[in-house]
């Protein structure tokens, strides 16, 4: 055997002398599983809190993960340890995707929360999120010492989200993406009858369905008592009615929420590549989009910075 | 098998990479790659998958990394060119040269999606250390003059374009053959595939109904299976998978096709280039496998 462990060992981590800051990759078990982690940390003091990222659900975990990257790097300059993971049945985790629930979501939070204690050095964890994640984060902050939350766009209503990934998948097959694409009435068919369905090439079971389905945060977060900051991003620039009425279901718990229009009308949770321009193939935006997410987000985080 | 996160240095970048170690000595090393957008992982775990499968049932192990500006890598990509694939193929030669150093061998496979599919091939054209590429829906039909490559960014973006490209019989007959007035195969690409076959395996896959693919690519391999000596032939080939779309793999069947496809042809090169007396031997070849 002739693996070169000491060259593995030495690129587990790197520091960027420019920002004063490092990253290093982390093998835990989260979730009941081993996973992938990423832990950036500035080099010299770090701020008492820390943020731990909840990453979004099947397809929107890829369209919104280099967003997530980006501005944790962000936190990171600014002298917050950020840890970042692979939840189970994503990315390089043990776990298979059909194992991908809401339960299997919270579970890998909870014990990214832990971690970020034991290995981050803080005294206090935020939670941030985007869309599905912003979901996970206030669940798992509702029910864990917890002391700050940041939603970006989250999923209030989980049964809307569940049918709103199942009609992109059906627009997709009759926009000729993907051949003889199934109907709605199809894929929910094959949840019933198969306990599963394709969504767009994620196995998603019937249990997962139904989990999602049934969660709704004005209803389900009911300690939490916190800062907050909601971003609400929309082609108008003008907060939604559902994300407002978030809001202050968080105030009315006792907590101090900030609700935050960000205008962007790149489609928030999906993919940011674009047919490029003359000369061009193709453009992203993600790095557009993270510029308006990371401004208001770091003011909220460390005020007077 | 086992796993290891790094990041591998490429100029002023980190490149977020993964290899993944099979239990026994290694016989070769995969290296897989995505198109810009999808993580190392690719969707839904499909390269970590074959990455996972290449170790315990063929005892080869694989790297698989994030380019510049995407993923868990470190840099700012925010646009690029018809011509990427050649352009960012240095970020990968990095890569592998990093995964062959960790796990002991001296040759590798390459496969990749899009932009990873162009530098695949592209790997077996410049590497002799490269026994096999795997290209999937790789765009071999690029603007051919600059001032093509305006006209041709201009009509993708037009409404005529947008309301065509909905339709299969309008994409046929219609824009297919205005794209095929604009576009053409990178220069010496023949040449250069000619090359590549005398010591290694070429594989193209496309669905038929994907932007990526056109019948021009089809007769360019022709021409290129004619030209070159019988034993050579077989080492090249082209997959059209009829009436399907296979951009994104946007179906669970699509993903696990995939997936047997590189493990395939993985093995298929490298029992190939074990068979073979005159390319460097690896470090452990396949009488080895238990």
């Amino acid at each position: 055997m002739s693996i070169d462990e000491s060259l593995l060992e030495s690129h587990r981590s790197f520091v960027d002398q420019e920002t004063r800051t490092g990253e290093e990759f982390l093998w835990p078990t989260l979730g009941g599983k081993r996973t992938v982690a990423v832990l950036m940390r500035p080099v010299d003091a770090s701020r008492p809190t820390g943020f731990v990222f909840c990453h979004s659900f099947g397809i929107e975990q890829v369209h919104l993960g280099r967003l997530e990257v980006m501005v944790a790097r962000a936190l990171a300059r600014a002298g917050f340890p950020v840890l970042r993971y692979h939840g189970q049945g994503y990315g390089e985790s043990e776990g298979d995707v059909p194992e991908i629930t809401l339960s299997s979501h919270l579970a890998d939070a909870a014990d990214a929360v832990s971690l970020m204690r034991e290995r981050g050095g803080v005294e206090k964890v935020g939670l941030v999120g985007a869309r599905f994640g912003g979901t996970v984060a206030a669940l798992v902050a509702d029910r864990s010492e917890v002391d700050q939350l940041v939603l970006w766009d989250p999923v209030v209503d989980g049964g809307r989200f569940i049918n709103g990934l199942f009609r992109q998948r059906a627009l997709a097959g009759i926009a000729g993406r993907s051949k003889n694409g199934p109907s709605i009435k199809e894929m929910k068919l094959a949840l019933q009858t198969d306990g599963w369905t394709d969504l767009g090439g994620m196995p998603l079971s019937r249990t997962a369905h139904d989990e999602i389905a049934g969660v709704n945060l004005v209803s389900d977060v009911v300690r939490f008592r916190g800062r907050s900051l909601i971003l609400s991003v929309t082609p108008s620039g003008q907060a939604t009615p559902e994300l407002a009425q978030l809001a202050e279901h968080l105030r009315g718990l006792g907590g101090e929420c900030t609700l935050s229009p960000v205008q962007d009308s790149g489609g928030f949770g999906r993919s940011r590549l674009q047919d490029g321009d003359e000369g061009e193939a193709k453009s992203d935006t993600t790095v557009e989009l993270a510029r308006k997410v990371q401004s208001p987000t770091l003011s909220w985080a460390s005020p007077g910075i | 098998m086992r796993e290891a996160p790094v990041f591998i240095p490429h100029g002023s970048e980190h490149l977020a990479a993964t290899v993944t170690i099979p239990d026994d000595a290694p016989r070769g090393m995969a290296l897989l790659m995505t198109g810009f957008g999808a993580p190392r992982s690719h969707r839904f775990q499909m390269w970590t998958t074959a990455a996972r499968r290449l170790a315990a049932e063929h005892r080869i192990g694989s790297i698989g990394a994030d380019w510049v500006g995407m993923g868990e890598s470190t840099g700012l990509l925010e646009r690029w060119g018809w011509r990427a694939s050649w352009e960012v193929s240095g970020q990968m030669a990095s890569v592998a040269t990093f995964g062959m150093r960790v796990l002991g061998v001296d040759r590798f496979v390459a496969a990749g999606n899009c932009v990873g599919g162009g530098v695949a091939v592209a790997m077996a054209m410049d590497r002799e250390d490269c026994i096999g590429s795997m290209s999937f829906l790789t765009h071999l039909m690029l603007p051919n003059s600059e001032r093509r490559t305006g006209a041709y960014a201009r009509m993708r973006k037009s409404k005529l374009a947008e309301i065509a490209g909905s339709s299969r019989v309008l994409r046929k007959h219609v824009i297919r053959p205005i794209r095929n007035q604009v576009t053409s195969t990178p220069p010496d690409f023949v040449g250069n595939l000619r090359k590549a076959l005398r010591h290694a395996q070429v594989l193209f896959v496309y669905g038929e109904e994907d932007p990526s693919f056109n019948p021009r690519i089809q007769a360019e391999i022709e021409r290129v299976e004619a030209s070159v000596p019988p034993d050579a032939r077989d080492r090249l080939k082209l997959q059209i998978l009829e009436g399907e779309h296979l951009g994104g793999f946007e179906s669970v069947e699509q993903r696990a096709r995939t997936i047997e496809t590189v493990l395939d042809w993985t093995e298929r090169c490298f029992q190939w280039a074990e068979a073979r007396s005159d390319l460097a031997p690896s470090s452990a070849p396949a009488e080895q496998v238990t």
